[in-house]
C-alpha cells in the first residue's frame, strides 16, 4: 500500500477493526512505560535508604503518580474497552461498524495528546507527585507550583472526554446496531459487559471533569473550591473525584468479566452458566458502584452513620461479584476442560480476582479501614483486582481472540511459559504486601524502617520475574506476528476443536458460541455488510 | 449463550443425529427468515410511517398555533413587565455603584480574609484583576 | 464512493469515509491544552498561540460538521436508523452534561449548606452583596423560558410545514437568548464580587459563567440550524440538527431554572 492509503487507513481511520488494532498498539506501548516505571518503584523499594532515587522523594512520587495513570487510563481502558471492545463488540452484535465512525477515531486520537501531556507532566520542572489520584491541597498551587499538575490534569481531561465520546459510541451502537433478531437476551456476555461499561463512564466521567476543572481554577484563577481560606473544602474534591472513581474501578475490570465468561465457556466446550444472573450481575455491580464512593474516604473524618453505610452498601458487592464467581465455577462443572494458554489465564483471573476480592471486603469495614488505610494492604488488594484481574483479562482474551483477529497463531508453548511467569511474579510481588500492609507500612513513601527488608526484598524480586513476563509476552507477539502462519491457522481449533481427551461434541456444523467466529479470519474490513441474520 | 449454543449442550446418547437435526433447523429457519425478512420490502411499516408523518402534520399545525399565542400574548407582556421591574432595580444599583465609585480606600466596605484571594497571579492584565472587573465595585484593597 | 457502496449495501447504517477531523481536532486539542499551561505559568509571553490553537481546532470541528450536514443533506446517508442512533447518541451527550452540573450544584451545596468559619458562618458569606431573585436574573428566567416558548412555536411550525412561522420563532429564540448573554454580561461586569471572592464567588462565577457557555454553544447550534432551514436543507420530517438543538436548549434552559432556584433564591 502507498503511503497515502496507509494514512488514510490508520490516521483517518473510521473502522472500528482499525482503531481497536490501534487501541492495542498504543495500549501495548504505554503498558511498557507504566511496567518500567513500576520497575523504578520496586528497585527504589528493594532496600531502605532509598537504593535508587537517593533520596529524591518528589521524583518517587511523580514516579508512583505516571505509573498509576498510564497504567489505568493508558494500558488497561483502552485495552480492555477501546482494543477488546470495538473489535469485538461490533461483530458480537452482527452491526457492521460503530454507531459514529469518526467520534470512534477522535476517541482513540484523544488518547495519544493525552499520553503526551501526561509524560511531559511528568518531565516538566518537578513532575506531579500528587499520586494519581491528584488530592488537593498537596495538588493545589502552593504545594505544586510548576505546570506539571495542570498537564497532568489536562490529561486526564482528555482521556475522559475520549472514554466519554467512546461510551456514547458503545451505547448506542448497542441499543441501535444489533443485527436483525438480535434481541437482548441473545447478546453475548461481552457485549453486555462493554454496555454497562459504558453506562458507568457516561455517567460518572462528567462529575471528575467538573472536579478536575475547578482544581484548574483553584490553581490558576484564585478561585477557593478546595482552599480553606476561602471557604472551600478539599473533601469537596475527594467526593466528586470518588464519585467517578469508584465507578472507574467496575470500568476497569466489568469488560474483563465478559472476556472471562466468553474464556470460560470456550475452555469448558459449555454455554455460560447463568446467563441471565449474570448479566443481572453486572448490571447491580455498576448500579452499586454509583452507591458506594465514600468508602475510599472513611478517614476523612466522615460521621459514623455515614461510615455504617457506606460499610454495609459495599459489602453488598460481593453479593453480585459472588454471583459470578460462582458462574463461572459452574460453567467450568461438568465440562470437557482443556488446559490451553486462555484456560490458564481465566482459572487463574478467577482464583486471584477472588482473593483480591475477599481482601476487598476487609477493606470495605469501616473500622478496619481506618488502621488500613493508606497501607500497603490496599497496594496489594488492588494490584491483586487489576494487575491480576484486569490485566489477566487482558492476557485471556488476547490468547483467546487474537488468532481471530490477526489470522496468525501464537507459540503455544512459549504463551504458557509467558503464564506462569506472570502468575509466579505477580504473586510473589504483591502477596508479601499484604504482611506489610497488615504490619503497617505505608503506601507512597519511598523508605520504611528495617523491619520491613525482608518482605520488600521478596516483592522487589517478584516484580523482576514480572517483567521477564512481560518480556516473554512481547516476544509472543512478536513471533505471532513474524512467524504467525507457521503456527497454523488454529483460531478456532484451539478453541474448539476437541482435545485429545476431549468429548467430540464440537464438531460438524458447531462454530463457536457467538457471532464473531463465524466471519473469516482474519475478518474482512466490514465483516457484516450483509447482515447476519439470528433466528 | 443463544441460539447456536444449543448445539453444544451435552447429550449424552446419540449426539451425532441430534446434532444434524439441530443444523438442518437452523438452516431451515434462516431461509425463513431470508425468505421473507430483511430484503422484502414492508409495506405495512411503509403505510403505519406515512400516517404518522400525515398525523404529525396535521397535530403540529393545530399546536404550533397554540406556541405562537403564547408566545405573543403571554410571553411579550410577561418579558416587559418584567424589563420595567428590572430598569428600576438596576437604577437603584447605577446609583449605589455611583456612590461606591467616590468613596476613598478608607470609606469602602472592609475586605475579609477570603476575599480577594491571590494564591498566583492572573496570566491577562496586570495579573491582579479578574476577567470581569469594574473598578466601581470591585476593589482589592491590601492592608499591607 | 458512497453511492457505490450503497449497492453492496444491505443494512440501513451509514459507513463513513476516512476522515481527517478527528486527529486534526485532538491534536489542536492538545496544541490549546500545552500552550494554555504554559502560558499560564509564564513560559510563554503572550495569547496568541492559544487562540491560534483554538481557532484552528474550532475551524476543523466547523469542517467536520459541515461533512456530517453534506452527508445528511445530499449524500442521503442519515437514514431513519442513522437518524435513530444519532438521537440516541445526543442524548446521551446531555445526560452526560446533565452530570456535569449535577457535580456543579455539589459543589455548591457542599460548600453553601454548612459555610465555614471563614465566611462567618453564614451564606451568603459576611461582606458579599449578593445577587437576589428578584432583581436581573428575574428578567433572565423570564427571556429564557419565553425562548422555550418561541422555541417550541418554530418547531411545531416546522413539523406543520410552516416556513415563516418557523423561521418567525427560532430568530425570536435565538433573539431572546443573545439578550440573555447581554444580561448576563451585565451581570457579571457589575457584580460587586468577583470569581475570587472565597467559595461563594467561586462557585457563583463557575456555575453560572458555565451556563452561560452552554447557552453560547446552543445559540451556535440554533443559529446553524436557522441557516440550514433558511437554505431548505431541513424539512418537517427531517430535521435531526434541528432537534439536536431543541434539546439542547431545552436542557440548557432547565438548568438556568434550577441555577436560578438554588444560586440566586436559596442561596441568598
Amino acid at each position: 500500500m502507498s503511503l497515502k492509503l496507509n494514512i488514510q487507513r490508520w490516521l483517518f481511520s473510521t473502522n472500528a477493526k482499525d482503531i481497536a488494532v490501534l487501541y492495542f498498539i498504543f495500549a501495548l506501548f504505554s503498558a511498557m512505560i507504566g511496567t518500567g516505571l513500576s520497575a523504578i518503584i520496586r528497585l527504589e523499594l528493594a532496600n531502605t535508604g532509598s537504593p535508587f532515587l537517593h533520596g529524591n522523594t518528589q521524583a518517587f512520587n511523580v514516579v508512583i503518580t505516571a505509573h498509576a495513570i498510564l497504567m489505568i487510563f493508558f494500558f488497561v481502558m483502552p485495552a480492555l474497552v477501546g482494543g477488546f471492545g470495538n473489535y469485538l463488540m461490533p461483530l458480537m452484535l452482527g452491526a457492521s461498524d460503530m454507531a459514529f465512525a469518526r467520534l470512534n477515531n477522535i476517541s482513540f486520537w484523544l488518547l495519544v495528546p493525552s499520553l503526551i501531556l501526561i509524560l511531559t507532566s511528568a518531565l516538566v520542572e518537578a513532575g506531579a507527585g500528587t499520586g494519581w489520584t491528584v488530592y488537593f491541597p498537596l495538588a493545589g498551587i502552593q504545594s505544586h507550583s510548576g505546570p506539571a499538575v495542570d498537564l497532568a490534569i489536562f490529561s486526564l481531561h482528555l482521556s475522559g472526554f475520549s472514554s466519554l465520546l467512546g461510551a456514547i459510541n458503545f451505547i448506542t451502537t448497542f441499543i441501535n446496531m444489533r443485527t436483525i433478531g438480535m434481541k437482548y437476551e441473545n447478546v453475548p456476555l461481552f457485549a453486555w459487559a462493554v454496555l454497562f461499561t459504558a453506562i458507568l463512564l457516561l455517567l460518572s466521567l462528567p462529575v471528575l471533569a467538573a472536579g478536575l476543572t475547578m482544581g484548574i481554577f483553584d490553581r490558576n484563577f484564585n478561585t477557593s473550591f478546595f482552599e480553606y481560606a476561602g471557604g472551600g473544602d478539599a473533601v469537596l474534591y475527594q467526593h466528586l473525584f470518588y464519585w467517578w472513581n469508584h465507578p472507574e474501578v467496575y470500568i476497569l475490570i466489568i469488560p474483563g468479566f465478559g472476556i472471562i465468561s466468553h474464556a470460560v465457556s470456550a475452555i469448558a466446550s459449555k454455554p455460560v452458566f447463568g446467563v441471565q444472573g449474570m448479566i443481572y450481575a453486572m448490571w447491580s455491580i455498576g448500579l452499586l458502584g454509583f452507591c458506594v464512593w465514600s468508602h475510599h474516604m472513611f478517614a476523612v473524618g466522615l460521621d459514623s452513620d455515614t461510615r455504617a453505610y457506606f460499610t454495609s452498601a459495599t459489602m453488598v458487592i460481593a453479593v453480585p461479584t459472588s454471583i459470578k464467581i460462582f458462574s463461572w465455577l459452574a460453567t467450568l462443572y461438568g465440562g470437557t476442560i482443556r488446559l490451553n494458554v486462555t484456560a490458564l489465564f481465566a482459572l487463574g483471573f478467577i482464583f486471584l480476582f477472588t482473593i483480591g476480592g475477599l481482601t476487598g471486603v476487609v477493606l470495605a469495614n469501616s473500622a478496619l479501614d481506618i488502621p488500613f488505610h493508606d497501607s500497603y494492604y490496599v497496594v496489594a488488594h488492588f494490584h491483586y483486582v487489576l494487575s491480576m484481574g484486569a490485566v489477566f483479562s487482558i492476557f485471556c482474551g488476547w490468547y483467546l481472540w487474537s488468532p481471530k483477529i490477526l489470522g496468525l497463531h501464537y507459540n503455544e508453548r512459549l504463551s504458557h511459559i509467558h503464564f506462569w511467569l506472570m502468575f509466579i511474579g505477580v504473586n510473589v510481588t504483591f502477596f508479601p504486601m499484604h504482611f506489610l500492609g497488615l504490619q503497617g507500612m505505608p503506601r507512597r513513601i519511598n523508605d520504611y524502617p528495617d523491619a520491613f527488608i525482608g518482605w520488600n526484598q521478596v516483592a522487589s524480586l517478584g516484580s523482576i520475574i514480572s517483567i521477564v513476563a512481560s518480556i516473554v509476552f512481547i516476544y509472543v507477539v512478536y513471533d505471532q506476528l513474524t512467524n504467525g502462519l507457521h503456527q497454523g491457522n488454529k483460531a478456532l481449533d484451539s478453541q474448539f476443536k476437541p482435545s485429545f481427551m476431549g468429548t467430540n461434541l464440537n464438531v460438524e456444523g458447531y462454530t463457536g458460541p457467538t457471532l464473531e467466529w463465524t466471519v473469516s479470519t482474519p475478518p474482512s474490513l466490514h465483516a457484516f455488510n450483509t447482515p447476519a441474520v439470528l433466528y | 449463550m443463544f441460539a447456536l449454543r444449543r448445539v453444544a449442550r451435552p447429550t449424552t446418547v446419540l449426539r451425532a443425529p441430534t446434532l444434524r437435526n439441530t443444523t438442518r433447523n437452523i438452516n431451515q429457519k434462516v431461509e425463513e427468515v431470508l425468505k421473507d425478512g430483511p430484503y422484502k420490502i414492508n409495506k405495512a411499516g411503509a403505510e403505519a410511517y406515512e400516517a404518522e408523518y400525515v398525523a404529525t402534520e396535521k397535530h403540529a399545525e393545530h399546536t404550533s398555533k397554540l406556541w405562537r399565542k403564547i408566545s405573543i400574548y403571554i410571553c411579550t407582556p410577561v418579558i416587559l413587565a418584567t424589563c420595567v421591574n428590572t430598569y428600576f432595580v438596576e437604577a437603584a444599583h447605577a446609583e449605589h455603584r455611583e456612590h461606591l465609585s467616590h468613596l476613598s480606600e478608607e470609606d469602602f466596605p472592609p475586605e475579609y480574609e477570603f476575599q480577594n484571594v491571590r494564591t498566583k497571579n492572573f496570566f491577562w492584565g496586570d495579573g491582579d484583576k479578574t476577567l470581569f472587573w469594574n473598578p466601581a465595585v470591585n476593589r482589592h484593597i491590601r492592608s499591607d | 464512493m458512497n453511492l457505490t457502496l450503497k449497492k453492496f449495501q444491505v443494512h440501513p447504517f451509514h459507513l463513513v469515509a476516512p476522515s481527517p477531523w478527528p486527529i486534526l481536532v485532538s491534536f489542536s486539542v492538545m496544541s490549546i491544552m500545552l500552550t494554555l499551561v504554559f502560558n499560564m505559568h509564564g513560559f510563554m509571553h503572550n495569547n496568541y498561540w492559544v487562540v491560534f490553537s483554538a481557532i484552528v481546532a474550532i475551524m476543523t470541528m466547523a469542517l467536520w460538521f459541515r461533512d456530517i450536514i453534506s452527508e445528511a443533506t445530499y449524500l442521503g446517508d442519515h437514514t431513519l436508523a442513522v437518524r435513530k442512533g444519532l438521537n440516541i447518541g445526543f442524548i446521551l451527550f446531555v445526560v452526560s452534561e446533565l452530570f456535569f452540573f449535577i457535580a456543579i450544584f455539589w459543589a455548591f451545596f457542599h460548600s453553601a449548606m454548612a459555610p465555614t468559619i471563614e465566611l462567618g458562618g453564614v451564606w451568603p458569606p459576611v461582606g458579599i452583596e449578593a445577587i437576589g431573585p428578584s432583581e436581573l436574573p428575574l428578567l433572565n428566567t423570564i427571556l429564557l423560558l419565553c425562548s422555550g416558548a418561541t422555541l417550541t412555536w418554530s418547531h411545531h411550525a416546522l413539523l406543520g410545514g410552516n416556513r415563516f412561522n418557523t423561521l418567525l420563532g427560532l430568530i425570536l429564540t435565538i433573539a431572546l437568548a443573545v439578550t440573555f448573554m447581554i444580561c448576563q454580561y451585565m451581570e457579571y461586569s457589575n457584580a460587586p464580587f468577583t470569581i475570587s471572592d472565597g467559595i461563594f464567588g467561586s462557585v457563583f462565577y463557575f456555575g453560572t459563567g458555565f451556563h452561560g457557555l452552554h447557552i453560547i454553544i446552543g445559540i451556535i447550534m440554533l443559529g446553524v440550524s436557522l441557516w440550514r432551514i433558511y437554505t431548505y436543507q431541513l424539512t418537517n420530517n427531517h430535521h435531526v440538527g434541528y432537534e439536536t438543538s431543541i434539546l439542547y436548549y431545552h436542557f440548557v434552559d432547565v438548568v438556568w431554572l434550577f441555577l436560578y432556584i438554588v444560586f440566586y433564591w436559596w442561596g441568598t
